[in-house]
């Protein structure tokens, strides 16, 4: 059988991965105690309790990226003669799927909590024997959950760009947008405080929905890369044109007469088929148009075979 | 480009939500938090506590004809008296009663609670102020007590909650539990 051989990051990017990497290591421990620090104050507050889920969600990022830079540079071998570089997407994309049916849930929860008009009670916090109200200590562990998250986030963002990973693009815009629902819980809060009890589940209602616009915008990336869709821009979303730029150079070269691509992302790399139409080879591409033909009647599920001369088969 | 206007710390709305806060920070010194349904301003307004009761022993004793005794009847006296109002009982089953503080007829509810008390969803518990300890053979329970407001009314929890935990209440309960341990 022949397989794919082994993808190398170029050296300056694997500097890059390697500093995205120790972020992601940071950021889950800044999580972790995190998702501490609000579990041991989100009292009855359901816009509390919601961002304090919220804050579970955004370990799954960091997760799966760290989970998959284990698995994505194994090399391809018989089983998996195209390598490991799409066990990502997949991670990525089941995990998408439960944030996305957890903000629906919380979603549905805070609506609930609005509509029953439920007064969120807010006492007394005991802070190693000093009594302080519990709004305090709300507001000191949103403003940590935010701040370092934030920070993070933008550094995180930069490297995404560069390395063109999607996983940690994702985690570090949910990261960078992570200010907007701190000051929602803050307001919320603050609002409870001035005997507003809807402030609560106001602010509880617009965090889940950040949270089901995550999960779905990471739903909806992850399946595009999973069919194959085009190589798209990380920053902005739009096609990157590379087939055609392909097919221009591939044109350029001499004794190519014409030329076409085709491509698609499989996790952090690119590949596809590039066709041409060689001069003086006609007898060539007839051949190989001809074995395509007769290889395809082996087994009437195979289809579009692309066949390539090479001057020597690897075999593994 | 030979000129770039630099980006300015915080976005315009960003500026605003953060002005917003700490406005409302700064006047929050006073009366902050309140009650949604304004029930320690109403107390102090109207001149009297309205406190259901139900029989637990020690904390609210069993009922005669006379005026009501107990641990936490004690207590909610002092408070009523800190608080300079009357005190009205209302004795009534349980059920009667989370019922009637939901739709705030009565303030407070006081019948020997703990933290684990079922009803607890249907009302604002205070802090524990006082620890019991249950032997069940295999292990012993921590009690936690606590008494009862309407969910929510924050300012008069945390009103009760001071005067437990922090004021006269504390010396009530501990010199009443003492006084009872020891016969």
């Amino acid at each position: 059988m022949t397989v794919r051989p082994p993808y190398e990051l170029p050296e300056d990017k694997k500097a890059r991965l390697r500093r995205a990497t120790r972020l992601e290591w940071i950021s889950l421990g800044f999580l972790a105690s995190i998702v501490i620090v609000m579990y041991l104050a989100k009292g009855s507050s359901q816009a509390m309790k919601t961002a304090w889920i919220e804050d579970i969600l955004s370990l799954i990022p960091p997760i799966v990226f760290l989970l998959s830079m284990r698995y994505r540079d194994r090399a391809p071998n018989k089983e998996f003669p195209y390598g490991y570089r799409r066990c990502t997407l997949l991670a990525f994309m089941t995990s998408s799927a439960a944030v996305l049916l957890l903000g629906t849930y919380l979603f549905y929860e805070s609506a609930k909590a609005l509509l029953m008009m439920e007064h969120p009670t807010l006492g007394h916090y005991d802070l190693f024997g000093h009594y302080v109200w519990i709004g305090w200590i709300m507001l000191a562990a949103l403003a940590y959950s935010v701040v370092p998250m934030v920070i993070l986030g933008r550094m995180k963002l930069k490297l995404a760009e560069e390395l063109h990973e999607k996983t940690l693009h994702a985690d570090a815009s949910m990261n960078k947008a992570d200010w907007e629902t701190g000051l929602a819980g803050m307001v919320g809060v603050v609002g409870m405080g001035f005997g507003l009890w809807w402030a609560d589940a106001a602010a509880a209602l617009f965090i889940s929905f950040s949270i089901i616009k995550d999960g779905f915008g990471n739903l909806r990336g992850a399946m595009a890369d999973l069919m194959d869709s085009r190589p798209h821009k990380i920053s902005d979303g739009k096609p990157m044109h590379l087939e055609e730029r392909l097919a221009e150079t591939v044109r350029g070269i001499p004794g190519v007469s014409n030329a076409g691509a085709r491509l698609r992302e499989e996790g952090h790399t690119i590949s596809g088929e590039v066709f041409v139409v060689l001069d003086g080879a006609e007898e060539v591409a007839r051949k190989l148009q001809d074995i395509s033909e007769q290889a395809q009647d082996i087994d009437w599920r195979l289809h579009n075979l692309v066949v390539t001369p090479v001057l020597k088969v690897r075999e593994d | 480009m030979p000129f770039r206007q630099s980006r300015p710390f915080l976005r315009p709305p960003t500026q605003i939500a953060c002005l917003a806060l700490l406005s409302f920070l700064l006047c929050a010194c006073e009366r902050y938090p309140r009650d949604p349904q304004d029930s320690l301003e109403s107390i102090l307004a109207s001149g009297t506590l309205e406190v259901g009761l139900m029989e637990a022993p020690p904390w609210v004793e069993r009922f005669d004809s006379g005026p009501p005794k107990g641990v936490e009847v004690r207590l909610l006296e002092a408070f009523a008296a800190e608080l300079g109002v009357e005190l009205r009982w209302h004795r009534d089953s349980m059920e009667n009663l989370f019922e009637a503080l939901k739709r705030q007829e009565v303030h407070l509810l006081a019948g020997g609670f703990t933290d684990s008390n079922p009803w607890r969803a249907h009302a604002g518990f205070t802090l524990p102020y006082y620890l019991t300890f249950r032997d069940e053979g295999w292990r012993t329970k921590e009690l936690r007590h606590v008494m009862a407001a309407t969910r929510g009314e924050n300012a008069l929890i945390m009103r009760l909650e001071r005067f437990l935990l922090e004021g006269r209440g504390r010396d009530i309960v501990t010199g009443m539990m003492e006084e009872g341990r020891t016969p």
